[in-house]
Formats: structure tokens, sequence, C-alpha cells
């Protein structure tokens, strides 16, 4: 199966293509905006320009957005602006380029920090409402989620959302991570009808649920 | 019209559990007449763990047989009644589904109408999930008043159908009728369930359920003939809220399931 | 926070017809800064036919050229206004319209906070009907709080994140967002408009659209029972689709005044 792997500067992305690599055939494709290092692999692209997403989508059966996963600092004003344009527009034009290329499924990778604002002894899971913050940086997963939600209610593609918490023990490692997004890719919701599948991605306590370790997931964390 | 402030009530499924808990609410209040296919001591067997059974009614408070999908039946049980509350249910199965949910809903709202009763509580389910993309599984703040789209689910199916009979009957006969929609239900302490152990966004517990019914009796004539609330405890998920009923009736639920939705206290 | 019975109002979008109607009804009562990217004498033509076109503000008000992406035109606008509206769309334009009508809402709401403007109001196109599975147009009694259902058109989708947006800065810093959502819009009585020649069930009359926000500024904070209140704002119509629930006459106290009767009574049969 062919995979494109959006983001792939980032190190969620590095790691999932390190893993994915033997069993899928992937396509990369890296921001075009300098950020990266040049010696990243990659497909420079701009996800919000058409032009450039669709020719990243051309066989592809499936697509990793993990893009949006990344935190982002903006600086200013205008970088503020430019960290939402990419998580909406970034993420509806894939999402429409998919449609048109026959992509069967998205999987999105979101952020847990999306719940973090419920107190920490309160259990909750995948049917709790997000509270994202008000910044930027905040927002643009929250938008990106919702982007591929309402669209995928509309539309005959699957999506696949995994909310992640920080990569390391304190959040979701990384083989916890990329275990979750190679489940998430293989997922078959058999007579289940719902397009939208949620799930959060916890290595701890917090944000642990039950939800990610039935059908059609099958996801539990590492043990240790 | 008035509100019922005190006066004769027919309840129908009042072996039910949500009959029972509006039993027990309601007498000394007002007069019951129970009414269901089962009496109370054919019925020994809790719906699910923590959900009340029915006890033999005291005088004056009464208890008769009534299949509600026999129009006679129903309109004799409703006659000198001053509100009707429909509480009859059947799930799984195909053809009772439909007499009950659909044409014992039409029954009593005829019933009704035809001997100038009002008020009608109307109960029936929200489901969570329909296994479609047109349900609100993965919605936030969802109000009272949004369209069911029951889809193929039998029990969905037949009581929306139900539902929109009563509503063309408080449309077009000016009744007031209140909808009662619920989805889980708990004792008020969690039950059996250990602290901790987590809770899905939609509960009611037996003791709320059962006081909602006191309210809607006695609220003044609501805005619309048919009024849709969630009978729910209030609920950290941000999904489904009660204000509607506090607002419209004053109900508001005394239960709030903390110990299940809370992380337990560590064990020493 | 008590209602803003007067004071300043910043308007962005205001050479947009809803804006106008919104200007024509508020400058009477408030002093207004009209904020849009081109000169209001620049909009000669009609968005739709009858559709308002802006007046040029003559003193207490003030125009100014604000781009609604820019924060920092943003900002400035915003500053010593007592409530802020935002009537800015992009339909079309793929890029214009994230930046408008997502980026755009982000902007309007972080300036209020910033400022310590409490009251918004927030336009947009209504979600409840959006040609797919999922929305509502096969449903009647359609209240305004429905989930909305933008489904994936660039229209719908970017300013359903924009009004997602607004909604978060509400809840998150208790500001009081009145969000109004639309259709279509026409004259009241446009003599053209045939007796009889039907009426879509989501119509707003350009009579309705301007006491609305007159209404919201207007409110006590009681009207707003959650931080974010979204209103369907349709004139009197008689389809029991949309516009039944009266949310807006309970907490505004506005309710409209046009019902195009005529166009939806059967057209009496003229003898020869």
């Amino acid at each position: 199966m062919q995979v494109l792997i959006t983001g792939a500067e980032t190190p969620l992305a590095q790691l999932a293509a390190a893993r994915l690599r033997e069993r899928f055939d992937l396509r990369l494709t890296r921001s075009a905006d300098g950020t990266a290092e040049h010696t990243t692999a990659g497909i420079p692209a701009d996800l919000r320009v058409p032009e450039q997403v669709e020719p990243l989508v051309e066989g592809v059966e499936a697509i990793l957005h993990l893009a949006p996963y990344a935190l982002q600092h903006p600086a200013d004003a205008d970088a503020e602006r430019d960290v939402l344009d990419q998580a909406a527009r970034g993420t509806f034009v894939l999402l429409h380029a998919a449609l048109k290329a026959g992509v069967k499924r998205v999987v999105l990778a979101s952020r847990l920090d999306l719940m973090a604002a419920y107190p920490e002894d309160y259990l909750v899971d995948e049917t709790w409402k997000p509270l994202p913050d008000t910044s930027a940086a905040a927002l643009a997963p929250y938008l990106a989620e919702l982007t591929l939600r309402e669209a995928v209610r509309a539309e005959p593609i699957l999506g696949v959302c995994l909310r992640l918490g920080e990569l390391g023990e304190s959040g979701t490692t990384a083989s916890d991570a990329v275990s979750a997004i190679e489940r998430a890719l293989v997922m078959d919701p058999a007579e289940q009808k719902y397009r939208w599948w949620l799930y959060h991605i916890s290595s701890t306590e917090r944000f642990a649920s039950a939800a990610a370790s039935k059908e059609p997931l099958c996801w539990a964390p590492a043990e240790g | 019209m008035p509100p019922v402030l005190e006066g004769n009530v027919a309840i129908f499924g009042a072996g039910g559990p949500v009959g029972v808990s509006a039993a027990r609410a309601l007498q000394g209040h007002y007069t019951l007449r129970l009414t269901d296919v089962r009496l109370s001591g054919e019925i020994t067997q809790p719906q699910s763990a923590g959900a009340p059974l029915p006890a033999v009614p005291l005088p004056p408070n009464e208890e008769r047989w009534v299949d509600v999908s026999n129009y006679a039946e129903v309109l004799e049980a409703a006659r000198g009644m001053d509100a009707l509350i429909n509480c009859t249910v059947v799930r799984p199965h195909l053809e009772a589904a439909f007499l009950v949910n659909m044409v014992g809903a039409y029954n009593v709202a005829k019933a009704a109408v035809e001997l100038g009763i009002r008020r009608i509580i109307h109960t029936g389910p929200y489901h969570l999930n329909l296994n479609h993309n047109a349900d609100y599984w993965w919605d936030y703040d969802v109000p009272p008043d949004v369209p069911l789209h029951p889809g193929t689910d039998l029990y969905a199916a037949s009581k929306f159908l139900g539902g929109e009979i009563t509503r063309t009957f408080a449309e077009r006969h000016g009744l007031e009728v209140i909808t009662f929609l619920y989805c889980g239900f708990l004792p008020g302490d969690g039950g059996p369930r250990e602290d901790g152990s987590g809770l899905g966004p939609f509960y009611t517990s037996w003791e709320d359920c059962g006081e909602a019914f006191r309210y809607a009796l006695r609220a003044p004539t609501p805005p619309h003939p048919y009024e849709v609330f969630l009978i729910c405890s209030d609920l950290p998920h941000g999904r489904f809220s009660p204000r509607k009923a506090k607002r419209l009736l004053g109900w508001e639920p005394q239960h709030d399931f903390q110990r299940l939705w809370k992380r337990a206290p560590a064990k020493p | 926070m008590p209602p803003v019975l007067e004071g300043k109002i910043a308007i962005f979008g205001a050479a947009g017809p809803v804006a106008v109607m919104a200007a024509d009804a508020l400058r009477p009562h408030y002093t207004l800064r009209l904020c849009d990217v081109q000169p209001l004498a620049e909009r000669t033509v009609e968005q739709s036919a009858g559709a308002p076109l802006p007046a040029t503000a003559i003193p207490p008000h003030e125009e100014r050229r604000v781009d609604v992406t820019d924060y920092a035109q943003v900002l400035e606008a915003s500053r010593g206004m007592d409530a802020l509206v935002n009537c800015t769309v992009v339909r079309p334009h793929l890029q214009p319209a994230f930046l408008v009508n997502t980026i755009g809402a982000y902007h309007v709401a972080k300036a209020a906070v910033e400022l310590g403007i409490r009251r918004i109001i927030h336009t947009g196109p209504q979600l409840v009907i959006a040609e797919h599975q999922a929305d509502y147009w096969h449903d009647f009694d359609v209240h305004d709080d429905v989930p909305e259902r933008p489904g994936s058109s660039l229209y719908g989708l970017s300013k359903y994140l924009g009004s997602e947006v607004m909604r978060r800065f509400a809840e998150v810093h208790h500001l009081e967002v009145a969000a109004f959502v639309y259709a279509h819009f026409r004259p009241a009585n446009r003599p053209s408009d045939a007796d009889g020649s039907g009426l879509y069930a989501f119509t707003t009359a350009w009579e309705d659209t301007g006491a609305p926000f007159l209404a919201a500024l207007r409110a006590p904070a009681t009207a707003f029972e959650q931080p974010f209140e979204l209103f369907h704002i349709a004139s009197r119509l008689p389809h029991g689709k949309i516009g039944g629930s009266d949310k807006a006459q309970r907490l505004l106290g506005w309710a409209p005044e046009q019902d195009f009767s005529r166009l939806w009574h059967r057209s009496p049969i003229v003898q020869e």
C-alpha cells in the first residue's frame, strides 16, 4: 500500500517512517517553508496549495497527516496566522486532493493537549468535549481535527484521528505512537458505518482509554 | 392551561423502572392509576442492576392491566385523569416494538384529545450512537431539540415515530406534551460500579428520573405544544445538558456520579 | 457585563450588505468605525439583486481600511471600541477564504480579549443545509443550537472553523458572542417577484437583517446563557423548517417582521 506522510521534517514523522517503511511503500512530504533541514527526506510542498498537493496523492491509498501534531511556537501575529492557515487550509486542500485521487483513508495525528484543561482527576476519554486553549498553537490541531471530522461525515473517506501526548514517557512514547499509527493504517471498520474514528493514545494513566483497545483499532500501549 | 398541581394521573408502562420512578415521585401528590401489561406482583427482576421494581399500589392509587396497543383499553384507563404519562416501551421485538412504541403513543395521544386531557408526559430514548454519519456521536453541546435521526435501528425508529405522532397531536390539538429523553441509568450513588471506573456522557439517576415527572406536571405551559427535554445528570463531558429542563420545568438533577468520572484516590 | 447601550462599535467587513444593514440599524445609536479592505465607495455592484450598498461614513462615524487577515490592523481598529461586529467573508477563493473566514475570526476574538472588549457579534452562513446526508435539509423545527454540518465545502468549512474559534475564545475568556447565521437574502417586497413564485425555506429579508444587531448589543448579560450563542436569523417563514425556535425572541428580544406572504400564497386566478 502506498502511503503519504506529511510533516516529514518532524520527529513523529521520522519515527513513523522508520517503522513503517518495511511494510508500506512510503512517500514523504516536508514543509516547503524553509524551516526543514535541507537534508530532510521528503518532497517539499506547501499543503495549502492544490497544485503542490495533487501530485503527492497520486496513487496513494492512505495518508498519514502528521504535520498538525507538531507543536508550533509562532513568534508574532504573522506566524500565528500561518500556523492556523497551515492547519486548516492545509488539511482542507489535502483532503480534497485525496478525495479526487481516490485515497481511502486519512490518519491524522492530533494532540492530547486539547483535553488538558480538564482537571487531572477527571476520567476524560474520547467522548468528552475538546477544550483547546485559544493560542494559535493550541487551536491548530483542533482545526485540523474539525476539518477532517466534518468532511468525512459528508464524503466517502475514512478519517482516523489519534490524539497523542508529548512524545516521551510522560505523554506518549515513540513506540506507542508509532504502533498506534500503524494500527490506524490497517484497521478495518468492517460493518461499522462511521467514517470518523477518534482515539486517545496515551502511555500514561491520565488519558488512558479503553476505546483504542477495542475493535477496530485494537491497540494497546507497550508493557512497562 | 394551568399546570396539573393535583388530581388523577395515569401512568402507562408503570411496571418499567421509569414508570416506577415516576410513581414513587408522584404518589402522595396525585392519585395514580398504574397501568401495564404486567401487574406489579409479576415483575420481580430489575431491568438492570439497581433499577427500581414496582410496588403494589395502596389506595387511593390503583393498578390496572392495560395493553397500550389497544385503544379501547387506553381510553378507559385515561378516563377521569388530569394528565397522562406514557412510559411504555418495547425494544427488541419487531411487531411489539411498533405496536407499543408507535401505536401506543398514538393511542395515548388520541385518548387525551378525546377526553380533553391536555398534559401528557411522553418518554423515549436518546441513542448515543446509531452507527451512521448523521447521528450525533461525534458532536458536543447537543441540544434536546436536535432532530432525531434513528437510522434503521428498530427501537430508535419505532420510538421516533411514536414521538412524531405525539408531536402531531400536540400541534394539531393544542396539547401540552413534555417529552423526556434518557440514555443510561444508574442509582444515584453509582450502584455497584467502582470509583474511577469511568462514565459515559449521558446518564440519569433513578432518583432524579422520578422527580422530573413531578416538575413536568407542575410546570407552566411550555412555549411549544411539544417540548423535548434531556433528563440527565449535569456531566462534565460537554455533550448533554439538563439546562432546558431547569429553565422551563424548574427541575435539575441532584446526582452527578462524580466518584465514577473522577480518578479514584490512590490506595495507600 | 452590562449591555452596550451606547458607545463605539467597529464593524469589520463593512462594505458587505449584511454589514450595511447592521450599520443602518446602529448608526442612530452608536458611533461607528466602518472597516473593510476596500473603500466603501468602491463597492458599487450589488452582491445580489436588491442587496444594499454601503454609504460613506459621515462624522462622527468614520471609515477605515482594515485587512482582517492582519492582526495589527484589527487590533488598532478595535482600540477604543465598546463592541465588535465581524461581517467579513470570502466565499469562493481558497487562500483568502481561510485567511478571512477562519483567521479573521481569530484576529477579531483575540483583539477583543487583548482590549477587554466583551461583546462581539459574529456572522456567517447557516451550516444546517449543506447538501450532504448528515445535514438537516430533510428535518423540520431545526433549532438554532443543532450541531452544525459544514460538510467539505470551502465556504462552509472555513466559516465553521472561524465560528469554532470564536466559540472557544468566548468560553475561555468569558466573552459574550452572538453569532448570526443566514442562508438566502432578498428584499421583503421586490416588485419583480411574482405572487405565488415560492420562497426558499431559509430566507431573510434585508429589512429584517439590521435590527438583530441592535438587539444583540442591547441584550442583557442574561441573554448569553452560554458565552457563545448562535442564532438562525430568518424572516417569518411558513415551512416549519427554520426559525421556529424563537431563540432570538427569547434571548435578544428580537423577532422578524417580514413574512413574504404573497410569495408563498397561491396567486389568485386571473379571470380573462
